[in-house]
């Protein structure tokens, strides 16, 4: 394949450099900045002030923002291509000497930066902030905070991914959108609950039989869950194996297939798009 | 040496053949007009040229790389305006181009000084850090040609470059093509305006329904076109049969007909033209006016995509 990071890491930029420029990256990522550190001064301010509620401070500022883990990478990418199609930028980009990988990549590439960059900072500001409520942790429940926003992100790369697949298929934004939010969000989730039921009426009794594992694996937000059980098998003490269908090296080993299999299919079905 | 070589391409949507076995050849340094009515498949072919689209069957090849295969390769000396124009509106003109230019890989240095000297040709320099978003349509279209030298191309295609523009921004448009094609770069141009052909290009290939149906070199047609003689329109106060018969006996006059008092014929050239207005006087007829019309390329083209 005829791939050139370069032209690829040119892409990534100029639509970093965009991003900077739209309303709904300052609406959505000033209300996510603006909660979660919220939540870490007011749960800080409360605590017992001891470095052992670092973890759980993490832990619960993160749930209180959680929603935006999700809706923040789909509304930056669901109109990654459907938008240079629409306005018909698609063919001066594509009258240059990239291959269609590489603007996929690239436009990748570009919206995982603006989510890493808006992450990371405000997540180390509200690890600063509960440092100066609590005092200093110990190392482990630092790295176990790290944890929980590089699976945060794992998480959103799949959603990246995802959203422009739809970005793809789709004639317009608003149906991208629309299509990203329901399957993505609550479509994939509902195959978890459908398989219970059914267990349930059908009298199955293992508690989650195969069907149930991959019907919880499949949706990326559940297997999000696992950043969340990274800090709560520290502050429980007791991994928490038992308590989901899947355990965390398999949620994580599923976000990883999730995105590969969408980026792949993605690029698919990019490098042969008809692009009247 | 051929730039673009088409042979047998065909591109179906449904019942519909928009490009049906069309074979096509464009030389080094010529300036090339694809015409045709709309619907012709002039972009559905600039399409499959670009790899926009996937041809059913037949094969394009640009500087003699097939597109499908080695587009990426091809694109490097392509300069390209579509007929739809649509940039990165939340960037500035410089930034577009810049990106662009970055695409190419061309150096920083080398970078700046090039689209400083594209926005001065294309007289946009004044607003290089507006936003596209405030362009007029006419500026876009300067900046389109602006981006499509960005990389200094071998071969510019331009597909309907005066589309939807107003007459200055259509001849303004025209008049910087016509700079470009001056410096040797072979033009591939495609247009439904034959005024803007005849300006523009020497070899011209007229396409209907998918179908080549004539290339020929703009001075052949322009022959032919002579060759077809010229329609003279007389107004004459007292036109009788002694007048009609003294211009029947004229050399080089065919096709004469009387209506509302004029006297219409077809004629060899304009000598023949004066020949008949001294037959008339001579005859005693009493000339009031003289008409001329020469057939031009518009005649040629009408014909040639009514009949195929």
């Amino acid at each position: 394949m005829n791939f050139s990071i370069y032209s690829a890491w040119e892409i990534a930029k100029k639509e970093f450099y965009e991003y900077l420029k739209t309303k709904r990256l300052i609406i959505i990522g000033s209300l996510y900045i603006a909660g979660f550190l919220i939540s870490v001064g007011i749960l800080s301010y409360y605590s017992s002030h001891s470095p052992e509620d670092f973890s759980s401070i993490m832990a619960s500022a993160h749930s209180t923002v959680s929603i935006f883990y999700i809706i923040l990478p789909i509304t930056l990418s669901y109109d990654l291509i459907v938008r240079e199609r629409s306005r018909k930028s698609i063919y001066l980009l594509l009258s240059k000497p990239v291959s269609r990988e590489e603007v996929i990549f690239g436009k990748f590439l570009g919206v995982l930066m603006i989510i890493l960059c808006i992450i990371i900072p405000i997540a180390t500001l509200g690890h600063l902030i509960a440092i100066l409520y609590c005092g200093f942790p110990d190392i482990e429940s630092i790295a176990r905070a790290y944890a929980y926003i590089g699976v945060v992100i794992l998480g959103a790369e799949c959603y990246i991914s995802f959203s422009m697949l739809f970005s793809i298929i789709t004639k317009t934004t608003a149906t991208s959108l629309i299509s990203s939010l329901i399957i993505g969000w609550f479509g994939l989730n509902m195959f978890y609950p459908i398989t219970t039921i059914f267990n349930f009426l059908s009298g199955v009794s293992s508690k989650n039989p195969w069907y149930s594992k991959i019907a919880y694996a499949i949706s990326p937000s559940n297997n999000m869950g696992a950043a969340q059980r990274i800090l709560a098998d520290k502050l429980m003490g007791i991994p928490t194996q038992n308590i989901y269908p899947i355990s965390i090296s398999q949620s994580l080993i599923s976000l990883v297939i999730f995105l590969l299999a969408t980026f792949i299919v993605a690029s698919l079905m990019f490098r042969r798009k008809e692009l009247n | 040496m051929a730039i673009v070589e088409i042979e047998g391409l065909t591109k179906k949507y449904g019942e519909l053949t928009a490009v049906n076995n069309l074979n096509l050849r464009i030389e080094e340094g010529e300036i090339f007009a694809f015409l045709g009515p709309n619907g012709a498949g002039k972009t559905t072919t600039m399409n499959i040229l670009m790899r926009f689209i996937f041809p059913d069957s037949g094969e394009a090849k640009i500087f003699g790389r097939d597109v499908i295969k080695d587009g990426k390769i091809i694109r490097k000396k392509i300069g390209f305006l579509p007929e739809e124009l649509g940039f990165y509106d939340t960037l500035t003109a410089y930034e577009n181009l810049d990106f662009y230019a970055r695409l190419f890989g061309i150096p920083k240095t080398e970078r700046e000084k090039k689209i400083l000297d594209l926005l001065e040709m294309v007289k946009l320099m004044d607003r290089k850090d507006s936003r596209v978003s405030e362009y007029s349509h006419g500026m876009k279209q300067r900046l389109g040609i602006a981006q499509s030298l960005i990389n200094d191309p071998e071969l510019l295609v331009y597909d309907e470059p005066t589309s939807g523009l107003d007459p200055r921004a259509s001849y303004e448009i025209r008049n910087l093509i016509k700079e470009l094609v001056k410096e040797g770069t072979t033009l591939f141009l495609s247009s439904h305006l034959l005024h803007e052909v005849q300006q523009i290009c020497n070899t011209v290939a007229i396409i209907n329904k998918g179908k080549l149906v004539r290339k020929d070199e703009i001075k052949n047609l322009v022959n032919e076109i002579k060759g077809r003689g010229i329609v003279v329109k007389i107004k004459c106060l007292n036109i009788n049969e002694d007048i009609i018969e003294s211009v029947k006996k004229v050399n080089g006059v065919e096709d004469l007909k009387v209506l509302k008092g004029m006297l219409i014929a077809r004629v060899k050239d304009e000598r023949v033209t004066a020949e008949v207005n001294s037959a008339i006087v001579k005859a005693g007829g009493k000339i009031t006016k003289v008409e001329e019309k020469t057939p031009n390329l518009e005649e040629i083209f009408l014909k040639l995509t009514e009949e195929k």
